[in-house]
């Protein structure tokens, strides 16, 4: 049953697509936790459903059966604009914003806040700052955003959600695109957004190796087995993490 | 940016003025004006070439502009396809085939001819039926190439509908309907001015309240949706705010090309922005400037005939956008 120590919580959650009238399961009999505060990091070979999960998990789509609860209320529940403000994703998909400016982008995030003219008042004008200092990317908020980098608008993307000021953040592979030092700024940044903010970040992730570093929870996933979740640590001490990982042990 | 907004509805004005002032009949400025704000006028005539013909005309074109170009600029968002525009998707096909149906296959469907509120019914129509398909497409396909091709595909479609009608129609009713092809925005009286205006600016609304939606549509759908937006409901005001506006205009004016393509594209190269507070009012009044000017172009000054305006529009814009394109280098950088 949900409590109050977790952000989100599954029973029993069967995820997957419907096919015709039949349905197409890949995970079943999930029941899992996001504690608040954490940075979470989901691992696990491509097509074992990491994205489904994340995106069940944010109502992109809907689950075969079983339950989600975001902060004690069902997940289903929930209006639009009230999931907006509890909830925000990083997507992977490619932005069509060429001439807006980091700072324009940064403030659609305050999109559930304000009324339909956008205009910005006093404190989202304060969320957009805060989540911009908090970003490291202030010396380029006046830029166009076809003018970044990927690692810099990467960084842009992640303001924009925790400007929209949701407990969870969820991001869905924040470091594909980006090069080994990129990788590691941006997956400290999480870090430090969760230290400082409070907030509860939930990734799914490549990264093994910076994962293990930086996460307080690993939830490892494989094909034909319930998700493995627990601190880095005893995960690697359990074998689990080589285990899915073969290469982490081989000597070149 | 406050600077930039009165330099466009300066030139707006005089363009205005000037489209009043040029015709066939050399009419001094100084009597225009007086007829305009109730002064002495020489000659009766002038006041009725003024107020009749000419007055309509610069007002019609103002909203075709205005309203052909947003519609351009909420299609290309919607879609995020900078190739996206009224006319590429097949909605000024779909109130070409409407008003086909109306003006060939009228008299044989015992229908009245061709009367102006006949017409815009037969041509909104038209045009909603074709955006409706366009957006049962694009929830099956979602990709915008392929979105791009079936609109592509609905205007070959609709013309060979026109083509067979035309096959089957006297000479005199292929020759109107070809001039309704041609484009014009002298065809309106007072009377349809009341309709007209009103359903552009009825569009112009329910798009302009969409501004906020649009930006976050930027971002695409999925973004959208998890920042809370509605995404059908949206969507559903975009296509109903362009269907009436480019339904309306190609009603009354004819299929008027490459304006609801170009003006947004001109409006975010010349403002440098994706932001939909500012590109509204932008597009809004560069699309009315736009089609003044080729209209006052259209009239040939001192000459009594008057060229198509369709042809006239892509005479003149199609170089001006490929002048702005090769100066800026990349337009897929601006949109994308």
């Amino acid at each position: 049953m949900p409590d109050s120590t977790s952000i989100l919580h599954t029973e029993a959650l069967s995820i997957g697509y419907k096919k015709g009238k039949g349905t197409k399961p890949i995970l079943e009999n999930i029941t899992v936790s996001i504690p608040k505060g954490q940075l979470i990091c989901m691992l696990g070979p491509n097509g074992v459903g990491k994205t489904t999960l994340m995106r069940t998990l944010s109502r992109v789509q809907e689950p075969l059966s079983g339950e989600i609860w975001l902060d004690n209320i069902r997940l289903k529940e929930y209006g639009k604009r009230d999931l907006a403000m509890k909830l925000s994703l990083v997507l992977t998909e490619r932005i069509q914003a060429g001439n807006l400016t980091v700072y324009e982008l940064v403030s659609l995030g305050r999109f559930p806040h304000t009324d339909w003219t956008g205009r910005l008042k006093g404190n989202d004008r304060r969320a957009i700052a805060s989540a911009i200092e908090f970003c490291h990317i202030e010396y380029i908020q006046q830029e166009f955003v076809h003018e970044l980098s990927d690692g810099q608008l990467q960084k842009a993307m992640i303001a924009r959600a925790l400007a929209q000021d949701g407990e969870l953040l969820m991001m869905d592979e924040p470091t594909a695109h980006l090069d080994a030092n990129n990788r590691y700024t941006v997956m400290k940044l999480l870090k430090n957004l969760v230290k400082e903010t409070g907030k509860t970040i939930f990734i799914s992730t490549h990264n093994v190796e910076i994962a293990q570093r930086v996460a307080d929870q690993l939830w490892l996933m494989n094909c034909g087995t319930p998700i493995k979740a627990g601190d880095p640590k005893t995960l690697y001490q359990s074998g689990d993490i080589q285990q899915l990982f073969p290469f982490l042990e081989e000597d070149y | 940016m406050i600077l930039r907004y009165s330099l466009l509805a300066g030139i707006l004005l005089v363009l205005f003025l000037l489209s009043i002032s040029i015709g066939s009949v050399l009419i001094p400025l100084q009597q225009v004006v007086a007829v305009l704000f109730g002064g002495e006028v020489e000659k009766n005539a002038w006041e009725a070439i003024v107020l009749n013909f000419r007055l309509p005309k610069a007002i019609t074109a103002v909203c075709a502009g205005a309203g052909l170009a947003f519609s351009g600029l909420q299609m290309q968002t919607l879609f995020k396809n900078p190739l996206a525009g009224p006319f590429v998707l097949g909605i000024s096909s779909g109130a070409s085939l409407g008003v086909a149906i109306l003006v060939l296959a009228g008299s044989s469907l015992g229908l009245a001819f061709a009367s102006s509120i006949g017409m815009v019914t037969a041509a909104s129509l038209g045009a909603f039926l074709v955006l409706m398909l366009i957006i049962l497409v694009s929830v099956k396909v979602k990709d915008g190439m392929s979105l791009l091709i079936v609109g592509i595909m609905f205007g070959a479609f609709t013309s060979a509908v026109v083509s067979v009608l035309q096959y089957f129609s006297s000479a005199d009713k292929i020759q109107d309907f070809l001039f309704w092809t041609f484009g014009s925005t002298g065809n309106l009286s007072w009377s349809d001015i009341q309709l007209f205006v009103p359903i552009v600016m009825l569009g112009i609304l329910i798009g302009a309240v969409q501004a906020k939606p649009l930006n976050a549509l930027l971002l695409g759908e999925h973004y959208a949706e998890s920042m809370g937006m509605p995404v059908r409901l949206v969507r559903f005001f975009l296509i109903l705010s362009t269907s009436l506006m480019a339904g309306v205009v190609t009603a009354f004016c004819g299929p008027v090309a490459f304006l609801g393509l170009a003006v947004p594209h001109m409006s975010r190269i010349l403002f440098k922005t994706s932001n939909h507070f500012v590109l509204v009012p932008v597009t809004l009044l560069l699309g009315a400037i736009v089609l003044l000017f080729c209209d006052i172009i259209a009239q040939v000054p001192g000459a009594d005939f008057v060229l198509p305006i369709n042809a006239v529009t892509s005479l003149f814009g199609a170089p001006v956008v490929i002048w702005l394109i090769v100066k800026r280098r990349n337009l897929s950088k601006s949109f994308a």
